[in-house]
């Protein structure tokens, strides 16, 4: 039996003006692009879930072009996040139309599963983790079931966990590896999208297993820079600085995401620099308090907003950078957020921005306060959510408003002079980490 | 005494220093080819190439520059132009680019 496994991937902007500015904003574009070529850690992790006598062979929507001929397979899993989840159904159409069965999983299928099982012979809900071997096993005996429901806890304990299968990716052109170290995220943000909405609750993972992982996963190409596949890596201080011990004799150069908390423990801050981190994303949301009320159900980050700039300052002065991510059209924000998020930026010695649009994933509870308000544009507006298309009407300002603010904001923080300053900057923090008890923090690339 | 590097093999010392850096044999790597390419080096890794670069040799690439500088070729002709010199308002301490304001 022979598996195809098909991962749809590409950040793309739909608006053609955006589209144009983004060609010559190079922060915004070359993040783009590092999200559009990691590989599907989900559909690697299916691949090793799989039995095996069965042959598993992964592919990207890349390589599915619409002018050749369908690669046939006994069955065919494609995962893909909601803006091109249309293209996936396009694509599980056209399979099942040539006879070949499609399950059909990941985030967006996990959120809106009616819609999804419209265009499969199959649904895999949650993790694929305690869901596709029964579903393999199934489809084996002619008794393929319509839906699976992967576990939702204990996805990284004996016997469902699995190291994903990174030997598919030999001979691919990834100069990225993503791993995984934890699911979830107490903070429960109104608007994420992320793996808390297939999780039941924060999962970690064994510090010896994710170092395991990475131990495999570096093997599969010539020094790789990893990115770990989570919300939130450091939640938990003391499993961090276990595996940042475990990780730093690796002399690995990696990058992930997690919040500002990072900022209270210097120890945790001097290992995560003698780890090879380069930079961590950091969801700050909103330049000031005022802007972040309402975005987590505890209040977390508004009240932490006033440590801000003291902590972006502490983190970069070890050597790890911190990539700053906003996000426009929040509730509370006015048009006056726009200079103050460029002010913040310029302020604080950020070395990367990311700056997004408030964007109502389908299943989220935003995108249900949205709808019950009547804000949202459309009711189905999947390919938009890009992240910089506006799909809802905010609160303190007009729609026009908001894109053109964005566009303003993109111009100010993106151009050449301030990318330039940013990276001036940057250097600076090296040459004066170089001197530090560990060379790593200056000169190892 | 700041060093002059006019007509010094700059080349070599870049070398010298790429390969400390990278701790990796660097033998197939021509004086041309593209650094992010060749070697994978992300943007990050480029610029803290560049930092050391600036450290040892005792120059200071314009900042227009940065994003422009891809080869050891390439390195060498801008601190040749430049004459080995440090730039007007250039120090070794932290950049001017530090945040003005600091919460308490």
């Amino acid at each position: 039996m022979r598996i195809g496994l098909i991962a749809m991937s590409g950040v793309r902007v739909r608006t053609k003006e955006l589209a144009e500015l983004g060609v010559t904003l190079p922060g915004f574009v070359n993040r783009g692009r590092v999200i559009a070529s990691l590989p599907s850690l989900g559909l690697l992790t299916v691949a090793a879930l799989t039995p095996p006598e069965v042959e598993v062979v992964y592919r990207e929507i890349q390589d599915v072009r619409p002018e050749d001929a369908l690669e046939l397979f006994d069955l065919v899993a494609i995962s893909s996040f909601t803006a091109q989840i249309d293209e996936a159904y396009a694509l599980a159409d056209r399979y099942r139309a040539a006879g070949v069965p499609v399950v059909l999983g990941g985030l967006h299928v996990t959120l809106m599963p009616d819609e999804a099982a419209a265009h499969a012979d199959s649904i895999v809900v949650n993790g694929a983790e305690g869901a596709w071997p029964r579903l393999v096993e199934d489809f084996r005996k002619g008794c393929l079931k319509p839906r699976y429901e992967g576990l939702r806890a204990g996805v990284f304990r004996a016997p469902d966990y699995v190291v994903p299968r990174f030997d598919l990716l030999r001979g691919r052109p990834y100069n990225r590896i993503t791993v995984q170290t934890s699911r979830g995220c107490p903070l429960h943000c109104e608007f994420c999208a992320a793996s808390l909405r297939i999780t039941s609750s924060f999962q970690q993972k064994p510090v010896e297993l994710a170092l395991e992982e990475i131990r495999v996963a570096r093997g599969v190409t010539e020094h790789p820079f990893f990115e770990l596949a989570d919300d939130n890596t450091f939640l938990n201080k003391t499993w961090g600085k276990e595996f940042l011990r475990g990780l730093a004799p690796m002399g690995l150069s990696w990058f992930t995401e997690t919040d500002i908390s990072v900022a209270d423990d210097d120890e945790l801050l001097r290992l995560l620099a003698a780890s090879g981190c380069r930079q961590i994303l950091v969801g700050l949301e909103s330049p000031t308090a005022d802007g972040l009320a309402g975005i987590d159900p505890g209040d977390w980050k508004r009240r932490r907003c006033d440590q801000y700039l003291r902590a972006i300052e502490k983190i970069q002065s070890h050597g790890v950078t911190v990539n700053g991510c906003f996000i426009l059209g929040l509730d509370s924000q006015t048009p006056e957020v726009f200079p103050q998020v460029r002010d913040f930026i310029q302020k604080s010695g950020l070395i990367e921005a990311q700056v997004t649009v408030l964007t109502p994933f389908p299943g989220t509870p935003l995108y249900a306060r949205l709808a019950r308000e009547g804000r949202l544009l459309q009711s189905r507006f999947w390919d938009r959510c890009t992240l910089f298309d506006v799909n809802f009407r905010p609160k303190n300002m007009s729609v026009e408003e908001l894109e053109s603010g964005m566009r303003w904001l993109f111009r100010e923080v993106y151009n050449d002079a301030e990318y330039a300053r940013r990276q001036r900057h940057y250097m600076e923090l090296v040459k004066a980490g170089a001197g530090r008890e560990d060379p790593r923090c200056g000169s190892r690339l | 005494m700041k060093p002059n590097w006019n007509g010094a093999n700059i080349e070599s010392e870049l070398r010298g220093i790429l390969a400390e850096c990278c701790r990796r044999d660097l033998s197939q790597v021509g004086d041309d080819a593209d650094l992010v390419r060749e070697l994978g080096l992300d943007s990050l890794a480029m610029l803290r190439l560049l930092a050391e670069v600036e450290m040892r040799l005792e120059v200071r690439f314009p900042d227009s520059e940065l994003t422009r500088l891809r080869t050891l070729r390439q390195f060498a002709a801008a601190i040749r132009s430049g004459g080995g010199d440090l730039l007007p308002g250039d120090s070794s301490g932290p950049s001017t680019a530090l945040p003005e304001g600091r919460t308490p």
